[in-house]
């Protein structure tokens, strides 16, 4: 039994499909000339005519492609670096015909790798977005926001394959009826066929000559096969950099972070182009580019392409009542890096001098909340007007901003802060930190901006924006007069810079 | 505070006249007296201590606790002192207060030069790193007055060294394991260059390095000898990652870093310019090469080298390190295999041991033994008879993926013979002056073409070899010097 296929392998039906997934490989490879007929003869007979010619073409030392290629198409999985460059050398030291039955009897010896009972389709000259995360998940933070918002503004425009990967993330496959729609059409509820989803079987999905983009962090299991793609296969790769926090800011974020983040950088460096979602992200990943040199290597080109701040659709209407009682809103997960622990603590100097507002808090609870847990319990516990609302929808999270005071966002390290641009978009005046990302929005107007490792810039900001009606008045007319960023644009320069353009190298 | 142990009492109330003669002096250097209310801390502490300060949170812990506290611990416990007057300070002392830390004596060094060789001076044996770090160190002690230091186990805190492990320094040598520490004074660093001439990656060490780096008024500098780990992932241990991204955390709050080749410099800039991302500026960081100080073998191990390595009349090409992915000794065995093939005659040596992911290369190994080919390994050699076999080789391979310096091929250099290396980074830097050929290590042709190279051309081989012994010496001493200018001489001054 296969776990992944969940039944038993036919050996006439593997060979089939081997069969298959070798011509779709000498296709690209040899023209269809190289096919010749076979119709009739039975199941592998195709495989191993096509495999000498395929073994012959990978001779030539300069044909990386060519192998990369026979080996994704023999094993269902594309090869790793190691499993390449061993093939090489072994092809180099073997007889022909010895390495032609060796390759099959590795296959035979080794189905596992990745999926050996599915037929493959190829990419050829197109784009292809592994869209794996959001397509299996409904988390809707950061990163699937900005997947959701512009792939599916791709694929309306554009040619595009969404791919996800096999569970062995060795290979990509299509995406399933539900999983589509989990990308393309989220938060809706698509009719999906029942029959159709119960005839769905997914086929392997191998880029050729294209380009290959990647819009999330990868799961850590692909990292070996995707250096190997960008370095070997003759595909371009391309990615969105959303921040370096695991490894700039490693003591926030729990050491199986840090580790899985190394392991995606092996997939950076090699990868051609990398649209950092600010000047800030942008900056962090080009450092890392910088030091590559060190091994020889260039490191992807760098550009800024900056995430949209269109405040969220549930946002139209009247504006909110505001409370007689000033709300101070903290957005954010609480784990380490995002700060509020700092805000707390100013917010509790300012009760002390009798200042009278309510913190409201909106942002589930992150990989470790020790801190911040004791200084709610605390402040709970001497009866100040706290409120932890947790994680909210999007429609209750706007109706929080809109009737806010101000948002305090004072994060440690963000690529972008997609939820101060939010709140500005909204209307709302937000105190942020003054370097990075969040440091870029707040150029625009509408921001108080403070170190936010410092507590008694934070109580400034604070105490002068629930005491000085003005100033706040001040900062809620600059967030109208801040140009918007849209969702259309950012899928749009995104595209060009990271697909469309000719001079990819 | 019910069943506080007498041992406690006692060891405070001594600590606290350290502690408040170290801020007395403080105060008489000119820092402006900031006091917030402090009614929370013993009498002795309520004149001198702000509670709310985050480096007399540091200090206060450190001396009378004994241990170091971590960045939050020290970051709460100020935050709530505002409120308490202190009262939360003195609790966090009780509490962190063990019987063990009890028992130690605790000193305050200020204004001194302290140097953590908490991993060199625990051990005989010689890495890389730990070669470096003893040299150095052995000759700062030899020239500057400084302060040798490790850390209690646990990393709970910094402490004098033991008379075995200043031993295990200064001679490179003492009885490998003496449970001597316990007993060994505790000391505080205030206003210290305080220097790590090691990796400190441990990272309970990390966590407090950090905290001391950022919160109090030490200065401090490191050598900086890759980011491998970051950089390479995929060539080392799953999970080390994480441990050096700790180290670089607290490394982020470090005055100075010497790295020990450009390439290592170059790595090190890049990350500290992805601190632009937090708004912090960095550590300055400057090159200080490695030197290598080549040794003259004598006649006893020239002949057992000689009996060792040479087979027949062939020549020897020997490489040099340890057999994990990133030193590439699979493609070494692949350019050999090649040029067998052509019929070249030359025996092939590794000297290095078994590492991470290094069965590969093992079984490899055994294939080309098993046809007949002229290869071995060696695990464990002396240093003698290692530069023995510098000379003896007629060119050494070192086609390495990323290296901070690549000793090998200084070595080999320094021993006046060829080496093969990759053509860029520490490798290049070192091929630059002369003695080398370099390689694509990514191309197992561009290795055999420059191997065969080696082994049928005179011509080259014989320039290249005069080249080598034409390269200026750079010694140990000279390396000491220029990294004690940089990280102790050179520092910013005291703020």
């Amino acid at each position: 039994m296969t776990r992944t296929a969940g039944r038993r392998w036919d050996g006439a039906d593997l060979l089939v499909v081997l069969d298959q997934r070798l011509s779709v490989a000498a296709h690209a490879l040899l023209g269809d000339d190289a096919l010749g007929t076979t119709d009739g003869q039975p199941p592998g007979v195709r495989a191993s005519a096509l495999v000498a010619q395929l073994i012959r073409l990978c001779q030539d030392p300069s044909r990386s492609d060519a192998r990369w290629l026979l080996l994704t198409a023999a094993f269902g999985a594309f090869p790793t670096v190691d499993q390449l460059k061993t093939f090489g050398r072994f092809l180099e030291l073997t007889p022909l015909e010895i390495a032609e039955a060796a390759l099959l009897a590795d296959v035979l010896n080794d189905p596992r790798r990745g999926r050996v009972d599915l037929p493959m389709t190829l990419v050829d000259g197109g784009t292809l977005v592994d869209v794996d995360f959001c397509a299996r998940n409904d988390t809707h933070t950061g990163i699937h926001r900005v997947v959701r918002e512009t792939i599916p503004r791709w694929a309306a425009r554009h040619d595009v394959t969404a791919v996800a990967w096999v569970d062995k993330y060795t290979v990509f496959r299509t995406l399933g009826p539900p999983e589509a729609a989990r990308v393309f059409d989220y938060g809706t509820r698509p009719h999906i066929d029942a029959a159709g989803e119960a005839s769905y079987r997914p086929q392997l999905v191998v880029p050729w000559r294209s380009v290959v983009v990647l819009s999330e962090v990868p799961d850590p299991r692909t990292s070996r096969c995707l250096a190997a793609l960008a370095r070997y296969s003759g595909n371009r790769l391309s990615l969105i950099g959303y921040d370096m926090i695991p490894i700039t800011s490693a003591e926030t974020r729990p050491p199986s972070d840090s580790v899985a983040f190394a392991g995606y950088l092996t997939v950076v460096k090699h990868a051609h182009r990398l649209a950092g979602i600010s000047r800030s992200a942008a900056a962090e990943f080009a450092g890392f580019a910088a030091s590559v040199t060190a091994q020889g290597l260039a490191g992807p080109e760098v550009r800024e392409v900056q995430l949209a701040g269109e405040a969220p659709r549930a946002a139209a209407g009247p504006p909110a009542p505001r409370a007689a009682r000033p709300v101070v809103l903290c957005l954010g997960t609480r784990e380490p890096h995002k700060n509020q622990r700092a805000t707390l603590h100013a917010a509790e100097r300012l009760w002390r001098e009798g200042l009278d507002f309510e913190v409201r808090l909106v942002g589930g609870p992150g990989w470790s909340d020790t801190v911040i847990r004791r200084a709610i319990d605390d402040l709970l516990a001497a009866r100040r007007p706290v409120t932890v609302l947790g994680r909210v929808s999007d429609e209750k999270l706007i109706e929080e901003i809109r009737s806010a005071s101000f948002v305090v966002f004072a994060s440690l390290h963000e690529g972008y802060g997609l939820p101060v641009a939010e709140a500005l978009a909204t209307g709302t005046p937000v105190v942020t930190s003054n370097f990075g990302s969040q440091a870029e929005i707040a150029e625009a107007g509408g921001c108080l901006t403070v170190d936010p490792r410092d507590d008694d810039a934070i109580t400034a900001a604070l105490r002068r924006l629930l005491t000085d009606a003005d100033e706040l008045e001040r900062l809620r007319r600059e967030t109208a007069a801040r140009p918007v960023r849209t969702w259309d644009e950012y899928a749009d320069e995104l595209w060009e810079f990271l697909v469309a353009s000719e001079d990819m190298p | 505070m019910a069943h506080i142990p007498a041992g406690h009492r006692a060891a405070w109330a001594s600590r606290m006249q350290l502690l408040r003669a170290v801020l007395l002096d403080d105060r008489r250097d000119g820092e402006p007296d900031q006091r917030r209310a402090a009614g929370g801390l013993p009498d002795a502490l309520r004149d001198v201590v702000d509670p709310c300060n985050r480096a007399h949170v540091w200090l206060t812990l450190a001396v009378l606790t004994g241990r170091l506290p971590d960045r939050t611990t020290v970051v709460e416990v100020a935050r709530a002192d505002e409120f308490d007057g202190g009262l939360t300070l003195w609790r966090a002392v009780v509490d962190l207060t063990t019987r063990e830390s009890a028992g130690w004596t605790v000193r305050v060094a200020v204004d001194e030069v302290l140097v953590d060789l908490a991993h060199t001076a625990s051990t005989v044996l010689t890495t890389g790193i730990q070669r470096v770090a003893r040299e150095t160190a052995r000759r700062w002690l030899r020239d500057h007055a400084l302060t040798p230091v490790s850390w209690s186990h646990g990393f709970q805190s910094i402490r004098e060294l033991t008379a075995v492990e200043r031993e295990r320094i200064e001679q490179g040598r003492a009885e490998e394991d003496v449970d001597a520490r316990p007993e060994a004074t505790v000391v505080v660093p205030w206003h210290c260059r305080y220097v790590v001439p090691e990796l400190a990656a441990e990272p309970a060490r990390s966590a407090r390095l950090l905290a001391l780096a950022e919160l109090t008024p030490n200065r401090t500098g490191v050598i900086g000898f890759d980011c491998v780990p970051i950089t390479s992932a995929e060539t080392t241990h799953t999970g080390f990652a994480a441990v050096f991204a700790g180290n670089l955390a607290a490394i982020r709050h470090f005055d100075r870093v010497a790295t020990i080749s450009g390439a290592a410099a170059a790595e090190y800039s890049g990350w500290r310019s992805s601190l632009s991302a937090i708004g912090v500026s960095g550590p300055l960081i400057e090159a200080v090469q490695l030197p290598v100080e080549a040794a003259v073998p004598d006649a006893d191990d020239l002949a057992a080298a000689s009996s060792r390595f040479l087979v027949g009349g062939l020549p020897l090409v020997l490489v040099v390190g340890s057999h994990e992915p990133r030193k590439n000794h699979l493609a070494v065995l692949h350019a050999a295999e090649l040029l067998w093939r052509e019929g070249l005659q030359f025996s092939l040596s590794f000297v290095g041991g078994n590492a991470w992911g290094s069965a590969g290369f093992t079984r490899r190994v055994l294939d080309l033994q098993r046809q007949g080919r002229p290869v071995d390994t060696e695990s464990r050699l002396s240093d003698g008879r290692l530069w023995a076999a510098y000379r003896l080789a007629r060119c050494t391979l070192f086609p390495s993926f990323n290296e901070g310096f690549g000793l090998p091929v200084a070595e080999s250099l320094g021993a006046g013979t060829p080496v093969i290396t990759s053509s860029f980074g520490s490798m290049a830097e070192l091929a630059a002056e002369g003695g080398a050929l370099t390689c694509d290590p990514h191309d197992d042709h561009s290795l055999a073409d420059a191997l065969r190279t080696l082994l049928t051309d005179d011509a080259v081989h014989a320039r290249l070899s005069e080249e080598a012994r034409r390269r200026p010496t750079r010694t140990w001493d000279m390396y000491a010097a220029e990294v004690w200018d940089f990280l102790v001489e050179r520092g910013p001054a005291d703020a």
